[in-house]
């Protein structure tokens, strides 16, 4: 089927269709980028428009997101607790994760883990000190609630956790220097998964 | 389906091919940076919120497809012997339809697939449509596939591929169903838009000698890069 027909120069659009479709999706663009992708990308809305679509919200968390953070490591995502049912405990298993953190960059890895879980851990920073945040959110709680277990600035850290309720627990690091940092994690232990969120 | 066109392979198909395979491999593999998934601020967004959040979701959807290298290289091949509007219209529908079965079903049922695996998948669909925009697979095996129903199964993958990316994060079942609808909505506006695009800049391009000159090579590229989404793919499965 589909025999191959030849070339039909009639089909082409016009060289004025063409310039006339380019114009109004230079207007397309150019309205979209300023009402829609500018709000949600960088929080910036000159027109006001991208409020009222509700996505400056998104925009605002990208860009003020290292802000927010300096004082409030559980803006992240609480809702992570996941929603599984099934009871069978979580198999031993080994994870390395390395990341990079830019100046001022802060972010979190968090491993889901249920009460009486344990973990050992030990990370490293390559240079310099990251200021940590080692802390638990419960399974399903609201978006700002958590409990931190241990605060500092160091250049390593290795221990023992032992998870006291369920739900993700793990590190909010942030980068307060002016040098990128790469941080090596190892942990070994129960737990389902360990992820950077 | 008069309009569809297809050049015959001739003797430029050798000279072009080397040069263009390599050049677009060697781009597709120096840009590891584009692992296609959702931002990150787009993840912390997506995570944190709960509830309705029909216009966002509809945002990430089209970002989604507007900067979904893998989609609209599939996408151009389709509609690259497609000169008539009525028949961009049908494949793109064809297209659309595949991807949001399996985008809603994948998500709201829970389906599970490798990640790897689809998105080699959907590497895979934009060499067969470079190898079919050649009328390659008349030439080797004597038989033309379908390109309708064609279309429409490699939607399906399409749409597993983006499934999964939403299933990498823990969304509040709180107003899903909502929300994955609206992300569905967002990828078909998204995927209007980048056709628009596509459409416009080939309108131009057809209308050049060089046209006919270029197309073989052009589709010789879109397989190299097609085989190149697959490897890239296939080693993050292996490697993960």
């Amino acid at each position: 089927m589909n025999p191959p027909s030849e070339f039909d120069p009639s089909a082409l659009p016009s060289r004025r269709t063409l310039s006339r479709a380019t114009l109004i999706a230079a207007v397309v663009a150019s309205v979209l980028l300023v009402t829609v992708v500018l709000p949600a990308e960088s929080g910036t809305d000159p027109t006001g428009v991208g409020r009222w679509l509700g996505l400056t919200a998104l925009g605002e968390l990208k860009s003020g997101h290292a802000a927010a953070e300096t004082t409030a490591p559980a803006t992240a995502p609480t809702t992570a607790a996941e929603p599984d049912a099934e009871s069978a405990p979580y198999a031993f298993r080994t994870d390395e994760l390395t990341l990079t953190l830019k100046p001022n960059e802060g972010t979190e890895v968090k491993a889901v883990m249920r009460e009486g879980d344990q973990l050992v851990y030990s990370w490293t920073a390559d240079s310099g000190e990251l200021f940590f945040d080692f802390h638990g959110e419960p399974k399903g709680a609201p978006a700002d609630v958590f409990t931190s277990f241990e605060k500092g600035s160091e250049g390593s850290a290795k221990g023992t956790f032992e998870a006291p309720f369920e739900g993700v627990h793990g590190w909010y690091w942030k980068n307060r220097t002016s040098e990128a940092i790469t941080v090596r994690l190892n942990t070994s232990g129960v737990y389902k998964t360990i992820a950077r969120k | 389906m008069k309009s569809v066109t297809r050049l015959p392979t001739s003797a430029r198909f050798p000279r072009v091919a080397g040069p263009l395979l390599a050049l677009t491999a060697a781009l597709l593999v120096s840009l590891p940076a584009l692992a296609h998934g959702v931002a990150d601020g787009d993840q912390q967004f997506l995570e944190q919120t709960a509830g309705s959040q029909l216009i966002p979701f509809m945002y990430l959807g089209a970002k989604h497809m507007v900067t979904g290298y893998d989609h609209l290289l599939f996408l151009v091949g389709v509609i690259f012997f497609l000169y008539h509007m009525r028949d961009v219209a049908l494949y793109v529908t064809l297209f659309s339809i595949g991807h949001s079965v399996t985008l809603l079903y994948g998500v709201l049922s829970g389906t599970n697939v490798n990640p790897y695996i689809v998105d080699a998948i959907i590497g895979f669909s934009v060499v067969y449509k470079g190898v079919d925009n050649l009328g390659l697979f008349k030439r080797w095996f004597g038989v033309q596939p379908n390109t309708k129903i064609a279309v429409l199964i490699f939607g399906l993958f399409h749409g597993f591929g983006l499934a999964t990316k939403l299933q990498d994060f823990s969304l509040s079942a709180d107003g899903l169903v909502g929300n994955i609808l609206a992300f569905n909505a967002g990828v078909e506006i998204g995927q209007f838009l980048a056709l628009g695009g596509v459409l416009i800049a080939m309108g131009y391009w057809r209308h050049t000698k060089a046209f006919a000159r270029h197309a073989a090579g052009a589709n010789v590229a879109l397989i190299a890069a097609g085989f190149a989404l697959v490897v890239y793919q296939m080693n993050g499965f292996f490697t993960s």
